[in-house]
């Protein structure tokens, strides 16, 4: 009977998973349910190939199942199920990932929300005896795709499960970037946002991250702190308002800078058409320079070196770059932030406009112009000072 | 010492000292609070401006024989909300469309109410139920023609997945000017 046991165990050490897998993961496998078979092929367990098999493994596999004794089989079984959901829910976050990465959030989630659910049950039949390394992986596992999917309670609950398991987890690197939300990447958050209610401290990380940047473009484009403020305040607005449709894989911060720059573009938008010289304004900047120059027109020995100034000129160089850009139009604006602080192209900032490359590079050069001209008139005060 | 700078450079510099001078970011409640929807801020106003909205009569006929409008194009009963005062109106749905959950819509507001606003928050309310259903915001593109872009609740898109723009259009509007906070 101990050569049996012996036997047994041999099996589960040169055969890890793989027949009892198939049976398995038919019985257990799917989004939950379903056969392996459904799946992809890529997130299939590798099946066991009868004829393929070395002799040796047939032979101990027929005398496994001859002596098969009941109460090892379950065991070798239960691991044999974990293993299988493990490996499914691996590539079912692999595939989530390629979608989330390709913009397609609504394959994204099908395919976290299956893993999750997966890993969840993972978590149930792993018993509570067995190793706590192969535990907590598991735990890791389902928590991370419970933040794919915006389940932070859920991620939280296992989280702390695992700390409860093994305190020292709580300060691994395994564990780190899970417990710090500052240190969640930007679809974690997103995903948090999406949902209802959205996570409050999720929401509050990413204001956190990106509220600087979002504020100095907005200071750029209205030219006063008070306004950029409002500006800011009210793109994350319009971004809550819609915040079913965000996707968690998609550039989070250039997409505020968009709502921001729109919000700013359409509260000048009457003005514009409107304004006394907007239709002159208009046909002239559609003309293109024919001048060779660059687009960074370098100011004249008029300005001393960035570093070298002291704080009170620092901030009369602030004013002087504000007026000259508050004396360009609300467009000629947007667009040297556009290229100049976003790095778009003149084809790109074309595109947004309706307009042709050329017409944006006129409208560029032009707008470096009239900065040239506001900035040397202004800037006597702070070379004098310098 | 005095260096040539481009202005390129001068512009970073600037944008990294509004950075450093940045207030601090609102707290997650603050931003929900400010983005929460005009009708569940201001409960009373809403049931007031849909009482006034369920009054508008649209007809088919005055829409049709509009030299302005498309024969294809659906009136819509509409009420115009501006600082302090309101207009019974109606809306031209010139273009519908959705994809997923994104709904294109051009629409076209009666010419009779002054001028053309720059951007409304247009705010979507059932036909049926006087419901409030979504808000978003249209943008002028033309004389009296908006365009809006909007991610639709799921139920919404599901509902009107099959719509036409020569359908009856089963919502009315409230456009409000002037409320991009």
């Amino acid at each position: 009977m101990s050569e049996e046991y012996g036997i047994a165990r041999c099996s589960s050490v040169y055969a890890p998973g793989r027949e009892a897998a198939v049976a398995v993961a038919n019985r257990f496998g799917g989004a939950a349910t379903g056969p392996v078979s459904g799946l992809p092929d890529h997130t299939r367990v590798g099946a066991f190939d009868r004829q393929a098999a070395p002799p040796d493994l047939k032979r101990i596999f027929s005398m496994v199942r001859r002596f098969s004794p009941p109460l090892l089989n379950v065991g070798v079984s239960v691991s044999d199920e974990i293993e299988t959901l493990n490996r499914q829910v691996a590539a079912l976050a692999a595939s989530g990932a390629k979608a989330r990465a390709a913009g397609n959030e609504t394959e994204a989630e099908k395919y976290f929300r299956r893993g999750f659910a997966l890993a969840a049950d993972a978590v149930k039949r792993t018993p509570m005896k067995s190793q706590v390394p192969g535990r907590l992986e598991v735990l890791r596992v389902a928590a991370r795709l419970a933040l794919d999917c915006g389940e932070v309670a859920e991620a939280r609950r296992l989280m702390e499960e695992a700390f409860t398991i093994d305190a020292s987890s709580r300060f691994s690197d395994e564990w780190a970037q899970i417990r710090d939300i500052q240190a969640w990447p930007d679809p974690w958050l997103v995903a948090a946002v999406r949902r209802d209610p959205p996570d409050g401290a999720a929401l509050d990380a990413l204001a956190n991250r990106y509220w600087k940047a979002l504020f100095g473009r907005c200071q750029l484009l209205t030219v006063n702190h008070d306004k950029a403020n409002d500006l800011a305040q009210q793109a994350w607005c319009r971004i809550l308002r819609a915040r079913h449709g965000l996707k968690p894989g998609g550039n989070f911060a250039a997409y505020l800078a968009t709502i921001a720059t729109n919000l700013w573009r359409d509260a000048h938008r009457g003005a514009r058409r409107a304004g006394p010289m907007a239709e002159d304004r208009m046909s002239s900047l559609d003309e293109t320079f024919s001048t060779n120059e660059g687009e960074s027109i370098a100011l004249g020995d008029v300005l001393p070196d960035l570093k070298s100034l002291g704080a009170e000129d620092q901030t009369l160089l602030a004013m002087d770059i504000d007026n000259a850009l508050g004396n360009l139009t609300p467009q000629l604006r947007e667009v040297l932030v556009a290229r100049f602080i976003t790095g778009e192209s003149c084809a790109e900032i074309a595109l947004r406009h309706g307009r042709t490359e050329q017409s944006i590079s006129g409208w560029v050069r032009q707008a470096l112009r009239e900065m040239k001209l506001h900035l040397e008139a202004a800037s006597g005060r702070v070379a004098v000072k310098a | 010492m005095k260096t040539k700078i481009p202005i390129e450079e001068l512009l970073r510099w600037r944008l990294a000292r509004a950075e450093a001078e940045a207030p601090r970011p609102p707290r997650a409640a603050r931003l929900l609070e400010l983005a929460r929807p005009w009708w569940e801020v201001w409960p009373e106003q809403f049931r007031s401006l849909v009482e006034r909205l369920g009054q508008v009569q649209v007809g088919y006929g005055h829409a049709m024989a509009e030299p302005t409008q498309s024969r294809t194009a659906r009136p819509v009963a509409a009420l115009i909300v501006r600082a302090g005062e309101e207009f019974q109106a109606s809306a031209s749905v010139l273009y519908f469309s959705i994809e997923g959950r994104r709904l294109r819509l051009r629409l076209q507001i009666d010419p009779a109410h002054g001028r053309s606003d720059p951007a409304f928050e247009v705010t979507f309310i059932a036909a049926a139920t006087s419901i409030p259903l979504f808000s978003s915001h249209a943008t002028l593109s033309v004389e009296n023609e908006y365009r809006l872009d909007a991610e639709l609740p799921e139920e919404v898109a599901a509902d009107w997945g099959e719509m036409k723009v020569t359908d009856r259009m089963p919502f009315r509007l409230i456009l409000r000017a002037d409320t991009n906070s």
